[in-house]
């Protein structure tokens, strides 16, 4: 049984903010870094083995945007939910590539961050989790600083 | 002749006598004719009287009515008996004649001789008077005459009287006539008179006859002014009538009529007779301001006119109207205007009567003129009234539409506050909406990015856009490698070429391929088959190898069919 100071700690909002405020960052920076280098990304993911051919390029051109988006989203605390469930569903999407690819012993990279250099191991697909577990509680306890309450409170006022 | 009769025989001095007395008749006669006045008459009677008789002294008198007393003439008696007997006349004349009858014509007289028995305290005797005659003429006109005793102290005979009668009988046939002709003269007089008042009757109808006429005149041009300015209600239309009717009137050959309201802006100008192209409304305000200006229509009251002096009527300027009379007037403050006739065609000069008409004329015209001006008015501000009631209608049609917009507003503002609404409710679950808008908004901005960066990536494979390469199967690339007439190339990266690959397969992944391909098969034949091999389900790496091994001039490339997995399955050796 979890101590109930220990429970709303975990719980506290504060939390949600600050692992959603990192969440953001990290798809921010993921998306901004992956956004100039498509081929290369392309190639990443064809490396996976799990996207059809056709749909290869087309994957490399738009997830760094939608990664880009759904940070900024979740920095400004807009439709909060909705982008840490897009969110949750890609980190759960990479997770499952590493780990078929882990099974398969695939030596390809990553190209989470980096397009080249980082190869897959378990360690990437624990941190894989970790955020997935992130985003969980983003969805369930964060509900403080969110732009869209402030637009609501003005939209009150007129 | 008292000597020479004593010598003649008594009939023949009878008969001097009597012919004596004939001729002093006839000479009395002419002698009355010749006199004018009765007094004279009378007088020259009681000499003649006196003479003829030899009496020594005698009165004659007439009573005079009006004055209740008489008037008496004497000759040979003392002051003091004519005093008596002008004193007692009128009873002298009573007492001796009143039986005299009373006869318009002829006339009665008679001829009494005092006796000596006679009161000597009577008029008559104290005067000593011996004969008296009395005449009557018509009611009034009575006289008596007395005589005094002959100086020949003989008495009185009958020729004598009969002499005496003749004489006042003819000297009351004078006195008639003196008094015919004195009425006659008052009545001449009269009829001079009479003439005199008729001229004078006749004059004054003259007059009263121009006066009527003048009037008539007046009338008629009230009459006409009224008739024609009656019922106009344009300033413009008031002007051109009034001229009209003035030249009508006055029998001028040409005239113009200015007039200007700097209230309203309006100037309008009647020509009549003439023609000046300048004389038009833009000129009119100049004009009158220099007329105005110059101190002759400061002195003008509201409704009031004046004639311009005849000195100033040459520095007037009226265009190229030569006026004969001009007039200045004044409505209100900032109505003026100025009017202007030439010569008459009957009389060329403007008399007083003229000038003083033709003001009273411009007075009434004023009035029609003040009225046409209220009418205006009145026409204008029912006019901007309407204007106003029409804005106002306008006015209330876009208030009634700012309401609609308003209220449209307002249930856009509720749909808005609703679609917040809803949105806040979406923020707290997830919305499939959401989600599908980031997927489409990362699919749009990746789309355009890379269709305009540098570095974009084809969206479909790139092998879609070539024709297909042939295909070789296991055996006979198996034998081909086997008998070294072909090159077997790996396609797939380094990594997975690494992991396993078919023996003796050459490794060019497509991201080193110029590069490996310039090492190891630049120097080889051209005509010698290649087999590539190398699929995933991500990518078909041996497609792509082909292709650009077909473009570098290799006609023999094929893909092995089925890859590393069918081979593996014929047994074949991998490393």
């Amino acid at each position: 049984m979890i101590p109930t100071n220990l429970k709303a700690m975990l719980t506290h909002p504060r939390l949600a903010l600050a692992l959603r405020l990192y969440i953001a960052g990290l798809f921010i920076y993921a998306g901004m870094v992956k956004i100039n280098y498509s081929a290369e990304f392309a190639e990443t993911i064809a490396s996976y083995r799990m996207v059809p051919y056709w749909g290869v390029n087309a994957m490399a051109i738009i997830m760094p945007w939608i990664e880009l988006i759904i940070g900024i989203l979740l920095v400004g605390g807009v439709r909060v939910r909705s982008a840490i469930v897009v969110a949750g569903s890609f980190l759960v999407m990479f997770a499952v590539g590493i780990a078929v690819n882990l099974v398969w012993k695939a030596p390809i990279d990553c190209g989470c961050f980096h397009t080249l250099g980082e190869t897959i191991s378990w360690k990437t697909l624990m941190r894989d989790v970790i955020w997935v577990a992130m985003a969980v509680h983003v969805y369930r306890y964060d509900r403080i600083f969110r732009l869209e309450l402030k637009i609501d409170w003005i939209a009150r006022e007129m | 002749m008292a000597t020479h009769a004593s010598h003649l025989p008594l009939s023949i001095l009878e008969a001097e006598r009597r012919r004596f007395l004939r001729k002093t008749l006839c000479d009395a006669q002419v002698e009355f004719e010749r006199l004018e006045s009765s007094a004279k008459v009378i007088e020259s009677a009681l000499l003649t009287a006196m003479g003829a008789l030899g009496s020594a002294g005698g009165f004659i008198g007439m009573l005079q009515p009006e004055a209740n007393g008489a008037k008496v003439v004497a000759r040979g008696m003392d002051s003091g008996a004519l005093a008596l007997i002008e004193e007692n006349f009128k009873e002298l004349v009573d007492q001796h004649f009143s039986a005299l009858a009373i006869a318009p014509y002829p006339f009665h007289s008679d001829i009494q001789v005092i006796p000596e028995t006679v009161s000597p305290s009577s008029p008559l005797a104290i005067a000593h008077v011996r004969m008296v005659v009395g005449w009557r003429m018509g009611k009034t006109l009575t006289g008596m005459m007395g005589l005094g005793a002959a100086i020949t102290g003989t008495p009185f005979m009958e020729r004598e009287i009969d002499f005496l009668y003749n004489l006042v009988d003819h000297m009351m046939a004078a006195l008639r006539s003196i008094a015919a002709n004195s009425v006659m003269h008052t009545l001449k007089n009269e009829l001079d008179l009479a003439r005199q008042r008729a001229a004078e009757c006749s004059l004054r109808n003259e007059a009263a006859k121009k006066e009527l006429e003048e009037t008539l005149f007046r009338l008629s041009g009230f009459n006409d002014i009224f008739h024609e300015l009656n019922g106009l209600r344009k300033s413009d239309r008031v002007l051109d009538a009034f001229l009209l009717v003035l030249l009508g009137i006055f029998s001028a050959q040409s005239g113009t009529l200015l007039y200007r309201d700097d209230a309203t802006g309006q100037s309008h100008i009647a020509v009549r007779g003439f023609d000046d192209k300048t004389a038009q409304p833009a000129a009119v305000r100049e004009k009158l301001a220099a007329v105005f200006g110059s101190g002759q229509g400061i002195r003008l009251g509201v409704m009031q006119a004046i004639i311009v002096p005849s000195e100033q009527l040459k520095s007037l300027d009226l265009f190229s109207l030569q006026s004969s009379i001009a007039i200045l007037f004044k409505v209100d403050q900032a109505a003026r205007g100025m009017l202007g006739l030439g010569k008459r065609l009957v009389e060329p000069q403007y008399g007083a009567k003229e000038r003083e008409l033709l003001l009273a004329f411009t007075h009434t015209f004023l009035a029609f003129l003040k009225n046409s001006k209220s009418f205006e008015t009145i026409q204008r501000l029912n006019e901007e009234q309407g204007k106003k009631n029409i804005e106002l209608e306008k006015t209330v049609l876009a208030l009634r539409e700012s309401r609609s917009t308003i209220a449209g507003l307002e249930k856009a503002g509720e749909r808005i506050k609703a679609a917040i609404a809803k949105a806040m409710a979406r923020t707290t679950r997830v919305a499939v909406m959401d989600v599908a808008l980031i997927l489409v908004a990362g699919m749009v901005l990746g789309l355009i990015y890379n269709y305009a960066s540098p570095s974009g990536i084809p969206v479909v494979p790139r092998m879609w856009r070539h024709p297909p390469s042939p295909q070789i199967n296991i055996t006979d690339t198996h034998m081909l490698l086997a008998a070294r007439q072909a090159i077997l190339v790996d396609a797939r990266p380094a990594e997975f070429y690494k992991q396993r690959h078919i023996r003796g397969a050459l490794n060019i992944p497509l991201t080193l391929f110029d590069f490996v391909y310039m090492m190891r098969l630049s120097q080889i034949d051209p005509q010698q088959p290649i087999v590539v091999y190398g699929r995933t389900i991500s990518r078909h790496y041996d497609e792509e190898i082909a292709y650009q091994l077909t473009q570098r001039g290799h006609p023999n490339v094929s893909i092995l069919t089925g890859g590393l997995n069918a081979w593996e399955a014929k047994g074949f050796d991998t490393d």
